[in-house]
């Protein structure tokens, strides 16, 4: 047996927490039947307190009892063990003891009664007790267990369905939130004051549409300043020039085309392809015979956007090479072809403007043609086709 | 003497009468604000979020010293704050009076948890003059910081601290506060085990009896 001096050594440990873990589950375990090494103990913790009370006194930052109070939100009630308590106080217990010894001996006398017949019963415990009455009372009883189980089977099952009632709802409610979305961003979209931007991509030959490359950075700085033009950021008119009778606006390096008919320009006007004859390519030779070909999925693609009643497209190098003749045919309103007058590429990206509301089609899809003809006799007629807003 | 049964539910703070209770084991009268933290312990047990409020707003300016002091890391501390009351909150059903006062309690629960943090720190080199630099640390943060809501109580311990020998003061703090080992503390002194032993431990009393001859 330990002499006294370990032992108040072994308290001093267990205080300041120097034993292994191991030694303190034993020395707990002396404790617990020890009044004598409880006390060394509890005199040497006391010390523990005095010690910390004449500590210099901080006090505690006020966030810490908050985080305190969430961190117990999110832990159970920590009083486990007086649900026991609470359970053998009211007499619950004695309840229970009563139903299990009731339980028990139906099921002997089912055991009896079976054993009495010879026949095996391999039945759920409420039908084995159920066996043991007469067959009209069968019918007509109810199961004797009709038990906490099934109960809060039931009750689990009602809570699936209001939790997945509520899912239910705030689907539909999501579903509503994205109509009113898409209805508002409808109106917004038929509103002539604001810009939609289209990509045309080029018509394959086997009919679907081709994936739209990147722009090159000198058609994407064409597109910006368009649009600097449009909302009046920057001055539309600066060098104008006659060519193959279009006025062309050229600003920082971009030839500006209006192919409108309200401009003006007689060459301008839009004729329906029955009637109207293409435009004659520039510097054709005569006689040459003409290599048409219609863009594969690697042809570059159109920018476009739709300001107010306008369509303005560029073209660069990579749709038609320079002192190419450009002829412009698109679908109108009515399904109909219309052809609008050629011009002349030079080596400047262009932008061309054509009337966004003769072109498109009640869905808002355009379909647009570019046909090229260049001085080598080559030419070369692109389809292209944006559907109806982006 | 279980203290959790038969005291109400509800939280709020009582008022208690001024007899004095003794704690079994440890053979001390137990005062009325020990009877009172006993009882919102008791409240704490049944569940009830008020009673550890209350608790924290009697002994969380307690037990933060002594975090800071254990730790000096304040944000450490603060952390460490944080685990000491939802611990009490989890085990207040376990506070058995007749092993220990409530404070006592409390105070080795915080201390334990501390003590996770110190030892999860790289381990020290507890050479002389190591030793030199946690004494030096230990009377810096005494006479550096500004005391608030001391008690006359506060004042009696440290006073007691003050009174002690300094060797038994060192080594009382080093242990308890600073969790050096008896091993630890002789290597670094180069006196025999057995004197810093008997140092921590009558260290110890000492500051227990006067906190014992104050509530008496």
């Amino acid at each position: 047996m330990p002499d006294f001096h370990s032992l108040e050594d072994e308290s001093t440990r267990y205080v300041l927490g120097e034993l292994t873990a191991a030694e303190r589950r034993e020395f707990e375990a002396r404790m617990a039947k020890s009044a004598e090494l409880r006390q060394m103990v509890g005199e040497l913790e006391e010390g523990g307190v005095a010690l910390s009370r004449g500590l210099p006194r901080r006090r505690p930052p006020v966030e810490i009892w908050s985080n305190i109070e969430k961190a117990l939100g999110r832990r159970r009630k920590p009083n486990a063990g007086s649900w026991w308590q609470i359970f053998w106080r009211n007499g619950w217990a004695a309840a229970a003891a009563c139903l299990l010894g009731w339980v028990l001996y139906a099921i002997w006398l089912n055991g009896h009664s079976n054993a009495k017949t010879g026949t095996t019963v391999l039945a759920p415990a409420h039908e084995t007790v159920a066996a043991n009455v007469s067959p009209t009372e069968r019918v007509v009883s109810s199961p004797v267990m009709p038990t906490n189980t099934e109960r809060e089977l039931l009750q689990v099952r009602a809570q699936e369905i209001s939790n997945l009632q509520f899912h239910i709802a705030t689907l539909a409610q999501a579903t509503n939130d994205l109509s009113h979305l898409l209805a508002v961003t409808r109106a917004r979209l038929s509103e002539t004051n604001r810009l939609k931007f289209y990509q045309f991509s080029a018509v394959s030959a086997s009919g679907g549409d081709a994936a739209a490359p990147q722009l090159s950075p000198t058609m994407q700085r064409a597109v910006l300043i368009s649009i600097g033009r449009e909302l009046g950021w920057l001055p539309t008119a600066t060098q104008s020039r006659v060519k193959n009778g279009h006025v062309v606006n050229s600003v920082n390096g971009i030839d500006f085309v209006d192919l409108r008919p309200a401009t003006g320009n007689l060459d301008n006007q839009p004729a329906n392809q029955s009637t109207a004859q293409p435009a004659q390519p520039i510097n054709q030779p005569t006689g040459q015979s003409q290599e048409t070909q219609v863009a594969d999925v690697t042809s570059p693609s159109i920018p476009a956007f739709v300001s107010g009643d306008k369509l303005i497209v560029g073209l660069d190098a990579t749709t038609a090479p320079p002192n190419s003749s450009v002829t412009v045919t698109v679908t109108d309103s009515n399904s109909q072809p219309l052809t609008f007058a050629s011009l002349s590429m030079g080596e400047n990206p262009t932008m061309i403007t054509l009337p966004y509301q003769t072109i498109s089609t009640s869905d808002g899809d355009i379909a647009i043609s570019i046909s090229s003809f260049t001085a080598s006799g080559i030419s070369n007629i692109m389809r292209f086709s944006a559907p109806a807003g982006p | 003497m279980k203290v959790t049964t038969g005291l109400r539910n509800d939280w709020r703070v009582e008022p208690v009468d001024h007899q004095t209770t003794r704690c079994e084991e440890s053979g001390d009268l137990l005062s009325p604000e020990a009877r009172e933290d006993a009882r919102l312990l008791a409240v704490v047990a049944e569940g009830e979020q008020g009673g550890l409020a209350a608790l924290y707003r009697r002994r969380s300016g307690l037990i933060y010293s002594l975090l800071v002091r254990m730790l000096v890391n304040e944000m450490e501390a603060q952390e460490v704050m944080q685990d000491v009351f939802v611990t009490i909150w989890r085990r207040a059903h376990q506070f058995d009076l007749e092993r220990s006062s409530p404070m006592a309690w409390m105070i080795m629960i915080a201390r334990g948890l501390a003590m996770d943090r110190l030892r999860a720190r790289s381990r020290r080199k507890a050479g002389h003059e190591a030793y030199e630099r946690e004494i030096a640390s230990l009377e810096l943060e005494i006479k550096g910081r500004q005391q608030i809501d001391r008690d006359e109580l506060a004042d009696v311990c440290a006073s007691a601290l003050n009174q002690l020998p300094d060797e038994q003061a060192h080594a009382v703090q080093l242990a308890f506060i600073r969790g050096w080992t008896h091993e630890e503390i002789a290597q670094a002194t180069g006196e025999p085990l057995g004197t810093i032993k008997a140092r921590i431990r009558r260290g110890l009393l000492a500051l227990r009896k006067t906190m014992k001859d104050y509530h008496a």
